[in-house]
């Protein structure tokens, strides 16, 4: 009884050692693996064929611990990463951003005696340019250095990472009119040529080379574009896109209607394509055509719209809860009294001191009048900002 | 409870091992063969218990401590549900995800995963999410609107903006505990505020950075705004947050270097003024009592006060740094940043007259303006107001030349004419 006790006990006494022997072959051949990583995880790295369901079930019965995914090696904290499943945009995710912040920290590190002498720096010359000649750069291609070095390890630099959602700039509002599809298509062929743009720019070119090559490729662009739309969809892209229709989109305060603007834009469209060959710039022949266009009422409309002085009132009056109508009556108030006072400056028939006293009292009336319609709060504001006009119109 | 027991167990086995080995030795003339198996069964099972001991051991998982063992039981019963719900089949990191980004995080930190990691894994996914909505909310797009219209859109569309950029931060505070943003933290990455907010540690100086970046779109609302109190009114909500997060001494020493980057850009020869590190920043103190720069000054370099001094507050600052530097250096100062000044000084050096005769006439300059100031506020007809101004401006005038003998065609005089000529402006 005893002897087949201990045959059986020696046989046991074999596989346990075995099993020991196993174990520890196993710690010895995968130096990179965890400790405690699930043996499955280590078969997914060896074999494309899966794992046997009941093995999976084994392995993935424990939860993941984070402790045995880190490393101090970035490449052992994504091997055991990927090993344990996680998705490669998270990967990048965690170690882009885990890199990035290690050079920082560095940067801040960079930075500190600067900060400890900030003051006596300060002191004897100006910090910001002090900082920009001795330090920009420097902090500048630290934090540029895990560039290379995420690439080698997850395939793909910061900048191209960040670039890869970026996406197009063309807004909106210049493509609504257009179907789903052919938006689309647009928006990645502007995406395509933005990125060829964005290379011509920064190769290292002449500014005549550089200026042909992006007139070259805008010539292309358009041409895909006609390719995608059809005439009337280019014709109106390029009304949309045009330096006439973002001026008209800064007019301020005037409501017009689709069709003035409209006319408005092809009119500035035809002033701009006539200039370009022009050396002088002929504004009276433009007004004239505007005001054919748009009639007397609505281009002094459109005058005071596109008045840097009317923004400025329209501004504070919406800002203070005005009604937007105080604004053009007190951009028409100004209109007269600086006409009301150029005259009096004018007049040889008065001698200097009545012509004081004259501008004394318009200055006078105009600022009552400004203070009554926009209250003494906004007229303090706007008198510190805009308002110089009324104090000029008494200086004789 | 548990341990002593074993602890007993053992203790009474001991007894019984001593007497098996006594009984051994009481009997030395049994048969060999009989006694030399019981021995190797003996050591062999020794062996065996031994071998399966160390294999229970090292093949049992160490217990990492885990976040759930610090955190709440609400906490710990939504984690232990959701480890509970994982097929079994799935990969470790599948075992994590989970649509319920508040869940996602929860299993990530049950994991042991590092605050930070937590973050930088599900910061995105909270963009994304809120991205979609941000999406659905675009600019408006009727190209041909007119002004009102197209205003009307805009605001709301500002307002929708906000709106959801507050519960964007709202759910990022619930699921990260801080209100993280990606763009305050690529600038952190990027070291692009290094050279302002370097002086803080690099943890407090991310934090800052996420707040200001959530207060931008505020900030850009206000900044052509002509309402103080809504310019007043965001930066103190900036200024509160910033203050749980940063020590009172570390918030003042970024207030001052934001004002300081906006004071020597205006005044871009204070560094010929010869002042000493200490005083520069006591000087930039009176500064920060008469106004506060905003955030953009330190985050983008840009110039802006939160509002800009009167001529009183003006006033009161050259007082206060005069009695910081003594006469003979506050005139240093005064050349350095007074243009007008540092002509007056180099036209009395060349007439070999003393450096104090500048501040007397600093000094008249400084009184007939302020009295200029009182006399165009009084509620007086401006025919009276421009009498008593040109009055005041004569008056000056006799004094100046009294102090410096200057003649009426003097360059002392001619340096000095356009602050005489503005007096007598109502």
């Amino acid at each position: 009884m005893s002897s087949r006790l201990l045959t059986f006990s020696v046989c046991l006494n074999l596989v346990l050692l075995g099993a020991t022997g196993y174990w520890a072959a196993s710690i010895h051949s995968g130096g990179n693996i965890p400790l405690a990583l699930p043996a499955t995880n280590r078969q997914t790295e060896t074999s494309a064929v899966p794992a046997p369901a009941n093995v999976a079930i084994e392995a993935t019965a424990t939860p993941l611990r984070w402790n045995e995914l880190e490393s101090e090696d970035y490449a052992i904290y994504i091997t055991n990463l990927r090993k344990a499943g996680c998705p490669e945009p998270v990967l990048r995710r965690i170690i882009s951003a885990d890199l990035k912040e290690l050079y920082a920290r560095k940067a801040f590190a960079l930075v500190k005696e600067f900060h400890r002498d900030f003051w006596e720096i300060a002191a004897r010359e100006n910090v910001r340019y002090y900082y920009d000649t001795t330090l920009a750069q420097r902090v500048k291609a630290l934090c540029e250095e895990p560039d290379p070095l995420l690439k080698e390890l997850v395939g793909g630099s910061i900048a191209e990472l960040s670039r890869a959602s970026a996406g197009s700039s063309l807004v909106t509002h210049f493509i609504d009119f257009l179907s789903a599809a052919k938006q689309q298509q647009l928006r990645a062929l502007t995406e395509r040529y933005e990125v060829q743009q964005e290379a011509v720019r920064q190769a290292d070119l002449s500014p005549q080379e550089e200026k042909s090559r992006l007139a070259q490729l805008r010539l292309e662009m358009e041409s895909e574009q006609a390719q995608i739309l059809l005439p009337e969809e280019l014709a109106e892209y390029q009304l949309r896109r045009s330096t006439a229709a973002c001026e008209l989109r800064a007019l301020c305060g005037v409501d017009f209607s689709e069709t003035e603007l409209r006319n408005l834009t092809k009119t500035l469209n035809d002033y701009h394509h006539r200039i370009a060959s022009q050396a002088e710039p002929d504004t009276q022949t433009l007004d004239e055509k505007l005001e054919s266009v748009l009639g007397p009422a609505r281009f002094t409309d459109f005058s005071r719209a596109r008045s840097t002085g009317y923004r400025e009132i329209y501004e504070v009056v919406t800002d203070f809860g005005r009604p937007t109508e105080t604004a053009a009556e007190i951009f028409e108030m100004r209109l007269a009294s600086e006409k009301q006072s150029d005259q009096i400056r004018a007049d040889k028939n008065r001698p200097p001191e009545e012509k004081q006293a004259l501008l004394d009292e318009l200055e006078e009336q105009v600022e009552q009048g400004v203070r009554t319609r926009l209250g003494a709060e906004a007229y303090q504001s706007y008198k510190a900002r805009g308002g110089l006009w009324i104090n000029s119109l008494g200086r004789f | 409870m548990h341990l002593s027991e074993t602890n007993g167990r053992n203790r009474k086995a001991k007894p019984m091992e001593t007497s098996e080995l006594s009984r051994t030795r009481r009997r030395p003339n049994a048969a060999q063969p009989a006694r030399m198996t019981r021995l190797f069964l003996f050591l062999s099972l020794s062996l065996n218990l031994g071998l399966l001991l160390f294999l229970a051991l090292v093949t049992q998982r160490p217990e990492a401590v885990s976040a759930t063992q610090t955190r709440g039981p609400i906490l710990r019963t939504l984690e232990a549900k959701h480890f509970s719900a994982r097929p079994a089949h799935a990969s470790p990191w599948a075992q994590l995800e989970s649509d319920d980004l508040a869940v996602y995080a929860s299993n990530l930190r049950a994991s042991g995963c590092p605050s930070e990691t937590v973050r930088d894994i599900l910061l995105p996914l909270i963009d994304e999410k809120f991205g979609h909505l941000e999406a659905s909310v675009s600019e408006p797009t009727n190209f041909w609107a007119n002004f009102s219209q197209r205003r009307a859109a805009a605001s709301a569309w500002v307002e929708q903006g906000i709106a959801l950029r507050q519960q964007k931060d709202k759910a990022i505070k619930e699921i990260l505990g801080f209100e993280w943003s990606s763009e305050g933290l690529d600038q952190a990455r990027a070291s692009e505020a290094a050279g302002s907010v370097g002086c803080l540690d690099y943890d407090s100086a991310e934090k800052l950075l996420c707040i200001t970046d959530r207060f931008n779109a505020q900030f850009l609302r206000v900044a052509s705004s002509h309402r103080i109190d809504r310019r007043s009114a965001i930066y103190q909500k900036w200024h509160d947050e910033i203050s749980e997060i940063l020590s009172p001494a570390d918030l003042e020493e970024t207030e001052l270097r934001g004002m300081l980057m906006i004071f020597q850009r205006r005044n871009p020869n204070l560094c010929s003024a010869g002042l000493s590190g200490s005083e520069m920043r006591q000087l930039m103190t009176f500064r920060c009592e008469l106004s506060k720069a905003f955030p953009s000054a330190l985050i983008a370099g840009d110039n802006e006060l939160l509002q800009e001094p009167d001529s009183t507050g003006e006033r009161q600052f050259l007082v206060k740094a005069r009695g910081l530097l003594g006469d003979n250096r506050f005139i240093d100062y005064l050349k350095s940043c007074d243009a007008s000044f540092e002509k007056t000084l180099a036209a009395l050096e060349q007439e070999h007259a003393p450096r104090t005769l500048a501040l007397q006439l600093f000094d008249l300059r400084q009184e007939a303006t302020a009295r200029a100031q009182e006399i165009r506020d009084m509620p007086v007809r401006r025919a009276e107001k421009r009498t008593q101004l040109v009055a005041l401006r004569q008056s000056a005038l006799e004094q100046f030349t009294a102090f410096s003998n200057a003649g009426t065609d003097s360059p002392l005089l001619r340096i000095n004419e356009e602050w005489l000529h503005q007096i007598e402006i109502p």
